[in-house]
């Protein structure tokens, strides 16, 4: 089966800066694609050159099979068969909101149109918002509005860029299940922009993690998360622990512990990070054996413990989080064991001198 | 894949990818705002031409006069302006009195009366054979020589016309700074143990200072523009000396190094005006807002108050406004004839003219803009919306200059080449005429529709695209309905503008070419102050316009938002 959407080795630049290197990926028909990223790392250039709003510089773009973008072949956005959302929803403010989603609806009569839309409007649970104008409504119903816009015309393709960002958080996670569900009823393809890991956990299929115009690591959210492939992939998922360890054995051994690190180059620095979700701490009562620790602090965060330790023997710092109630006292003794699946392992970059 | 290295650098988030079609876009916008700056740059170009005998002559007679006159003018004007715009603006945005709500609108409408009109309506009203005057002496049954009375054709008759008039640009900004500043911070200073006038003076004022430098400084360029007021009261300054060097002594070179010394102070007006406006965007510390709670004045408090607002909308509208209207009924069998229709009808069609291509070209330049803000651009940009800055006479230099400069070289080439002469061309035309008002008020239009063209954000022109609309549907079905209004607007405010121009006029126009303004002008130069009369009535008739859009505008505007501050850039550049 081709895929919806193609990305092959697409590069871009602005002036003397490489935005994007290299970049491929593909959407299947209804599935989600994640372009996860801090910001700057070109991922708003990877969509508007999909949605043709940047010309193609380097590579080739291709919708349903079809090129649509290529060195020789610019095709403009109003044909690629596309439908774009954003941050800022840009519903046209002289238009109803019923005009709005008819927006881009051709080929039929008014009244069909009208009736298309109005059908689309009581999808996105907007019944009889139609003769409303769009500053009248809150933000939730702006992004259902534009989400009913894009759907219209029933792309091949959704382009999303952080549709979700402007909404209030209690609202967000209704709306992104609701628009999920919406874009797989569809069966549209989709292609969407986020800063925000959880969303792209929550709601990709597959995630392409950016990092300066080239792909860090691409794949399942699983993959991602459980198997991240470098520091900066942990990092991005969330706080974590990183601590200096050095190869000895074909093992990396660190104040931790000692772990296996597959080919990594023997009495090579590397760093170990662990998640504070994958520490479990035993009071030193109940001692079975792990590593000796200090509670320096321990507080309550919405139905988490979060301790931070200090390992005694060598004072490192290290941070806990773990489900409960009751948390230690300041100075308690602990003992501190981790899952040594959840360790990842990476050569440390070159210090300097 | 060669074609990437002709894709130029930067910007281009902003705009959609670029194709060939906004490069060319950029290009034609590019080239509008030179040859909008030419007059400016020409002007300025003649500080480095050799003195003339005229120019020694001017400085050893009268170049010190009109230093002195025009920094008086400056001064006072400005304290005057300052004083009243703030202490109105204070009353009805911070107390609560009788007829509080009237002033807030009434209190713009000097605005629509130009200087001169005010100037010569004064003097009809305070001469000794007029009502005034005749008043007193007939009930103290004095003769000439019982009484003195206070001449209003002075220096200090012409600040008190220019405060008159220009005091609702301190009014406006005042009152939108006011109405910004979260009463949070009033509040924290009364808690800190600030009285009501300690918290306005240490707290209110300092916050709102950046708003009224701004009021100033346009009051102030106005002040430097004005022609018709000091002339009538032949008061000597830059602008009626450039007037005169030109017309009298027959020198344009020495004309234009006048112009370009009244340049440097504009810009030094200019300057403060554009520094005040970027500080006034760190002012607000606190992001909360809650609605101003006033003070309420009852008895002798109210009445002060209401007085201290009557008497400017009195004396700078009611009273000269009902004395034009006495003189237009009691001339109206003379004055209503084929002559003032022909006028009318000259002065809607220069400003029509006008109005529509300053509304075509601000809207290829806020295009240009958006489609490619390359540095050079916007600078292009920045120096061809100075114009409402540029005094209206030395506007008229910057245009004459090279229009007669081509005008001779196509004459000399015809008379060598093929014998015939073909004398001026450009220069005396309407053309030449509608081209300075263009370079003049092309502002008034930019700044109205550049906001207006700020509401169609890019991703609206994506989204658009993206729902199958090519570029020229997308404008069509985006921008000119979301636009259309203020593009009305801005061509209401340059048609408003246009109508009460004064000196470019008089020096420009063509030869029997008469506009509503010059014949006022002329009638009431000619002591025939109840004739000009009609013609000055539907000036300020019309001026009327903008200052209920102003109004309107204002009365929309939500706390925490910009507000006043385009409306007032719009409306600045009235006729001086």
């Amino acid at each position: 089966m081709t895929a919806a959407l193609s990305l092959e080795n697409v590069s871009h630049r602005f002036g003397a800066s490489l935005v994007i290197h290299d970049l491929s990926l593909e959407v299947g028909a209804g599935q989600v694609v994640c372009l996860l990223g801090p910001s700057g790392s070109g991922k708003t250039t990877v969509l508007r050159i999909a949605a043709g709003l940047e010309p193609l510089q380097y590579g080739t773009v291709r919708i349903g099979g079809r090129e649509v973008g290529s060195a020789t072949l610019d095709v403009p956005p109003e044909l690629r068969d596309v439908g774009l959302m954003f941050q800022d929803y840009a519903l046209f403010p002289h238009l109803s909101v019923v005009k709005n989603v008819a927006f881009g609806l051709s080929g039929e009569t008014a009244d069909t149109c009208t009736e298309i839309a109005v059908r689309i409007l009581a999808q996105v649970g907007l019944n009889g918002y139609g003769d409303k104008v769009p500053y009248t409504l809150s933000g939730g119903e702006q992004q259902r509005v534009a989400l009913a816009r894009a759907l219209a015309p029933k792309p091949r393709v959704m382009l999303m860029d952080e549709p979700f960002s402007g909404l209030d958080f209690r609202l967000r996670d209704q709306i992104r299940d609701d628009t999920l569900a919406l874009l797989q009823a569809t069966g549209t393809a989709t292609l969407l922009v986020t800063h925000d890991p959880d969303e792209a956990m929550l709601m990709a299929n597959q995630i392409v993690l950016l990092r300066a115009g080239t792909v860090a690591q691409s794949g399942s959210p699983e993959e991602l998360y459980y198997r991240p492939n470098s520091v900066f992939v942990a990092e991005f998922f969330g706080e974590i622990n990183k601590l200096d360890g050095y190869i000895q054995n074909s093992h990396a051994v660190s104040p931790l512990g000692i772990f296996p690190a597959n080919g990594k180059v023997e009495g090579g620095q590397v760093d170990v990070m662990i998640r504070p979700r994958d520490i479990e701490i035993d009071p030193a009562a109940m001692a079975g054996g792990g590593i000796a620790a200090t509670v320096r602090r321990a507080r309550l965060v919405g139905g988490d413990r979060l301790i931070d330790l200090a390992l005694d023997d060598t004072d490192i710092p290290l941070r806990a989080r773990l489900p409960g109630a009751v948390l230690p006292e300041n100075g308690a003794k602990v003992f501190v064991r981790v899952n040594p699946e959840r360790v990842f392992v990476f050569a440390a970059p070159c210090q300097p001198g | 894949m060669s074609q990437m290295n002709l894709i130029p650098v930067a910007t281009a988030h902003q705009s959609f990818g670029r194709r060939p079609g906004q490069i060319r876009w950029a290009t034609l916008s590019l080239i509008a705002a030179s040859v909008i700056s030419i007059p400016v740059v020409m002007v300025l170009s003649f500080v480095f031409v050799p003195a003339t005998d005229v120019w020694h002559h001017l400085v050893e007679t009268v170049l010190g006069r009109y230093i002195a006159n025009t920094a008086t003018l400056v001064v006072g004007v400005g304290l005057g302006t300052f004083v009243i715009g703030v202490a109105t603006a204070w009353l009805v945005t911070m107390c609560r009195f009788p007829g509080q709500k009237t002033f807030e609108w009434a209190l713009f409408l000097p605005m629509a009366v130009p200087a001169y009109v005010l100037a010569y309506t004064y003097t009809g009203m305070l001469d000794y054979t007029g009502p005034m005057q005749s008043l007193l002496r007939d009930a103290f049954d004095w003769s000439r020589t019982d009484y003195w009375f206070p001449d209003v054709r002075t220096i200090g008759g012409a600040a008190i016309m220019l405060v008159l008039v220009l005091y609702p640009y301190v009014y406006l900004l005042a009152r939108a700074a006011f109405l910004e500043q979260s009463v949070c911070v009033i509040e924290v200073s009364r808690t800190l143990g600030c009285s009501p006038w300690h918290s306005f003076r240490r707290v209110a004022l300092p916050l709102a200072r950046p708003a009224l430098a701004t009021g100033v400084a346009l009051a102030v360029m106005e002040t430097l523009g004005d022609f018709g007021t000091v002339q009538y009261f032949a008061v000597d300054t830059f602008t009626t000396g450039i007037f005169r060097t030109w017309f009298g002594l027959g020198d344009p070179a020495a004309a234009a190094q006048l112009a370009a010394i009244l340049l440097i102070f504009v810009f030094i007006a200019l300057f403060i005006e554009r520094r005040s406006r970027g500080a006034a965007g760190f002012h607000h510390t606190s992001t909360r807002y809650r609605p101003l709670k006033p003070f309420h004045l009852t008895g002798r408090r109210a009445a002060l108050a209401w007085t201290a607002c009557a008497i400017p909308v009195f004396f700078g509208f009611l009273l000269p406004g009902g004395q034009l209207s006495i003189w237009a009924v009691d001339t109206a069998a003379e004055t209503l004839n084929w002559e003032f229709l022909e006028l009318t009808m000259n002065t809607i069609m220069v400003a029509g003219l006008a109005a529509a291509l300053a509304v075509l070209v601000a809207l290829s330049l806020g295009y240009g803009l958006r489609l490619g803000a390359t540095p050079i651009v916007r600078a292009a940009t920045l120096i061809a919306s100075m114009g409402y800055a540029v005094p209206g006479s030395v506007v008229a230099v910057g245009v004459l200059l090279p229009f007669a400069w081509i005008d001779n070289i196509i004459d000399g080439w015809m008379r060598e080449n093929l014998g015939v002469s073909t004398g001026l061309l450009l220069s005396g035309t309407l053309a030449a005429l509608i081209f300075a008002y263009l370079v003049r008020f092309l502002a008034v239009s930019f700044n109205t529709v550049e906001a207006s063209l700020a509401n169609v954000t890019p991703n609206m022109d994506r989204a658009a695209r993206s729902l199958g609309k090519t570029p020229f549907q997308t404008v069509l079905r985006v921008h000119v309905p979301i636009m259309w209004g203020s593009l009305l607007t801005a061509g209401m405010l340059v048609f408003v503008d246009v109508m009460k121009e004064l000196p470019a006029t008089l020096i420009m126009r063509p030869f029997n070419f008469n506009t509503l303004a010059v014949r006022a002008f002329e009638l009431a130069s000619d002591e025939r102050l109840a004739e000009s009369a009609g013609p000055a009535l539907a000036i300020v008739a019309v001026g009327i316009l903008p200052v209920i859009f102003l109004s309107l505008a204002i009365s929309r505007s939500r706390p925490g938002h910009a507000h006043g501050d385009g409306v007032a850039r719009s409306l600045k550049s009235r006729a001086s």
